[in-house]
C-alpha cells in the first residue's frame, strides 16, 4: 500500500528509491557487495561457448549455406535482380475431380500441401528430373483438405514479370517445369 | 574485452527478457512459424536433411514428432516464463524449438532472421532463479544480454555480407528491392514500382545501416537507443510493404533496452492511475506522511 502513496506525492520518487534498493540507502556502498560475480572458470566456458557460436557464424556466413542452420548465413534478400532481367515466382495449377479438364491456379500453402511456396522453389530441379514427387503433394492435399475436391492433375509454373529500368513492364511469361498426372 | 563481455546488468532486467522470450516462443510456435507442424504432413521424399540432421541423426518429421515437439515448446516455455526451474525448462525450450524449427526448415526452406534467437534460448538457462524486481547486479545477465546484444547486430552485419556474397557488390545498385514488391508489396507500396529510383536508394541507405550497425557498441547511450529505435521503425515500414517481419529477431534487440525501468515506470503508472480513483481519501493520507518526514531532519524517523 505505501508505494501507493509515494506515487501519488511523487511518481518519480518511487522509482529512484527502487532503482538503489533499500540496503544501498542505508548503508551506502554496499551496492557493490550485491554485485553476483562469476569464477573465473564459469567466465572461461562462457567466453569460449561465445567463441565457438561466433566462429560458426562466421563459417556459415563465408563459406556455409543454408544447410548450416542454425548458423547459415543470413542471406535474405541477399540475391542481385538484374533491373533489365526478370523476377520468377513459382505456381501451381491443378486439375480436380469436379472439373477433371481445367487447370485452375491453386496456392501452395503449408495448410494445403504441408509445403510452402519457397519450399517448393527449392526443389524446381528435383521436381523437374521427379514430377512423380508432385503426386505427394496430391496425398497432402487430401489428408490436410479432406472436404475438397481432389486433385488428378498439378503443373509447376514460372511466371517471369518482366523488368526495365528496375520497375515491371506489366508483360510476363510462363514456363512449364513439370506435370503430374494420377495414374 | 572481459570487463565489457561480463558488466553487471540488475537481474531484473534479464528476468523481464527472459519471461518476453519464452512468451514469444508460445506465441511463436503457435501462430507465427507452423509450416514445422505442416510438414508433419509432407510426404518424407520433400526432406533434406541440414548438417545439423546428419550430425544428431534426426530424422523425417511425422504427425507425432511435430505434436510432441510443438506442445513441449508451448508447455516448457509457459513454464520457463514463470522464472521458475530456469535451467531445467529453458533447456527443454531450447530443445524442443531449435528441434521443432529443424523440422521447419528441413524441406528445402530456411528462414533467415532466427540465428539469434537460438543465440538466446541456448545461454538464458546459464542464469539461475530470479525475478521481475530483483535489483541485484549480475556478471552471469550480463553475459547472456551482451551475447543476446551481439547476436542481434551480426543479423545485420552478417548479412549484409551475405549480400557482397551472394549479390555481389553490384547488389546495391541490382533491383531486388524492385523483386520484393513485385512478389509480396502490399497495395499501398505497389506505388513505389513507378519509382525504382527510390528502390534503388533504399536498397544503398539499407547496406550502409546494415554494414556500419556494429558503431551501435561505441556510441553513448543515448545514441545506442535511438539506433534500436530506428531499427524498429526500419522493421515496421518492412512490414507495412512486404509483410515480412523478423520477429524473434525484434525480440533481440530488446536486449538493448533497460527493460526493468520501463516496467518500473509501467507499474508506477498503473498504480497512480488505480489510486486516482480514491484520490480524495488518499490525499489525505499522503499530507499526513509528509508532516512526520518534514520533522525527521535530525534523522529520528527510524
Amino acid at each position: 500500500m505505501d508505494l501507493s502513496f509515494g506515487a501519488l506525492s511523487d511518481p518519480t520518487a518511487i522509482l529512484r528509491e527502487d532503482v538503489g534498493g533499500e540496503q544501498a540507502m542505508e548503508n551506502p556502498g554496499s551496492s557493490v557487495s550485491q554485485t553476483q560475480r562469476l569464477r573465473p572458470v564459469a567466465k572461461a566456458w562462457r567466453a569460449t561457448a561465445l567463441v565457438a557460436m561466433t566462429a560458426l557464424f562466421l563459417g556459415g556466413t563465408t563459406v556455409g549455406d543454408d544447410d548450416w542452420w542454425p548458423f547459415s548465413p543470413w542471406r535474405m534478400f541477399s540475391t542481385s535482380t538484374s533491373p533489365n532481367g526478370a523476377v520468377r515466382s513459382t505456381f501451381i495449377e491443378v486439375r480436380t475431380t469436379d472439373a477433371p479438364d481445367t487447370w485452375v491456379q491453386a496456392p501452395i500453402n503449408p495448410d494445403s500441401v504441408g509445403l510452402n511456396r519457397a519450399e517448393v522453389e527449392g526443389n524446381l530441379d528435383r521436381i523437374a528430373r521427379d514430377p512423380g514427387m508432385l503426386g505427394t503433394l496430391a496425398a497432402s492435399h487430401a489428408k490436410l483438405r479432406p472436404d475438397a475436391a481432389g486433385w488428378i492433375g498439378i503443373r509447376v509454373l514460372i511466371r517471369n514479370y518482366l523488368l526495365k529500368g528496375g520497375g515491371p513492364t506489366g508483360e510476363y511469361r510462363d514456363d512449364l517445369v513439370a506435370e503430374w498426372t494420377a495414374p | 574485452m572481459t570487463r565489457w563481455l561480463f558488466t553487471p546488468v540488475p537481474l531484473g532486467r534479464l528476468a523481464i527478457f527472459r519471461t518476453l522470450v519464452y512468451l514469444y516462443v508460445v506465441i511463436d510456435v503457435l501462430w507465427l512459424q507452423t509450416s514445422g507442424w505442416y510438414h508433419g504432413y509432407a510426404d518424407p521424399i520433400w526432406y533434406e536433411p541440414l548438417r545439423m540432421g546428419h550430425l544428431l541423426h534426426l530424422p523425417a518429421a511425422t504427425v507425432v514428432l511435430v505434436e510432441v515437439l510443438k506442445w513441449g515448446s508451448v508447455a516448457a516455455a509457459l513454464v520457463a516464463a514463470t522464472g521458475r526451474l530456469p535451467r531445467l525448462a529453458g533447456t527443454a525450450v531450447a530443445v524442443c524449438w531449435i528441434w521443432y524449427m529443424y523440422v521447419a526448415y528441413a524441406y528445402g526452406k530456411v528462414d533467415h532472421d532466427r540465428g539469434d534467437f537460438v543465440v538466446a534460448l541456448l545461454l538464458l538457462p546459464t542464469v539461475g532463479s530470479t525475478y521481475w524486481r530483483d535489483r541485484r547486479l549480475s556478471e552471469a545477465a550480463g553475459f547472456v544480454l551482451r551475447a543476446a546484444q551481439l547476436a542481434a547486430i551480426a543479423t545485420y552485419f552478417l548479412s549484409a555480407w551475405a549480400k557482397v556474397r551472394f549479390g555481389g557488390w553490384e547488389w546495391v545498385n541490382s533491383a531486388t528491392m524492385a523483386r520484393a514488391v513485385v512478389r509480396r508489396g502490399t497495395p499501398w507500396v505497389k506505388w513505389l514500382l513507378d519509382v525504382p529510383e527510390l528502390l534503388h536508394l533504399t536498397q544503398w541507405g539499407l547496406f550502409v545501416a546494415e554494414m556500419s550497425s556494429p558503431l551501435i557498441f561505441v556510441v553513448p547511450e543515448k545514441w545506442r537507443r535511438r539506433m534500436v529505435m530506428g531499427w524498429f521503425a526500419f522493421h515496421a515500414v518492412t512490414y507495412a510493404s512486404i509483410t515480412i517481419a523478423f520477429w524473434p529477431h525484434l525480440v533481440m534487440m530488446l536486449a538493448f533496452l533497460p527493460l526493468e525501468t520501463y516496467a518500473d515506470r509501467l507499474r508506477s503508472w498503473w498504480l497512480t492511475r488505480r489510486s486516482g480513483r480514491v484520490d480524495v481519501a488518499a490525499d489525505d493520507v499522503a499530507l499526513g506522511q509528509r508532516v512526520p518526514e518534514a520533522a525527521a531532519g535530525d534523522g529520528g524517523l527510524r
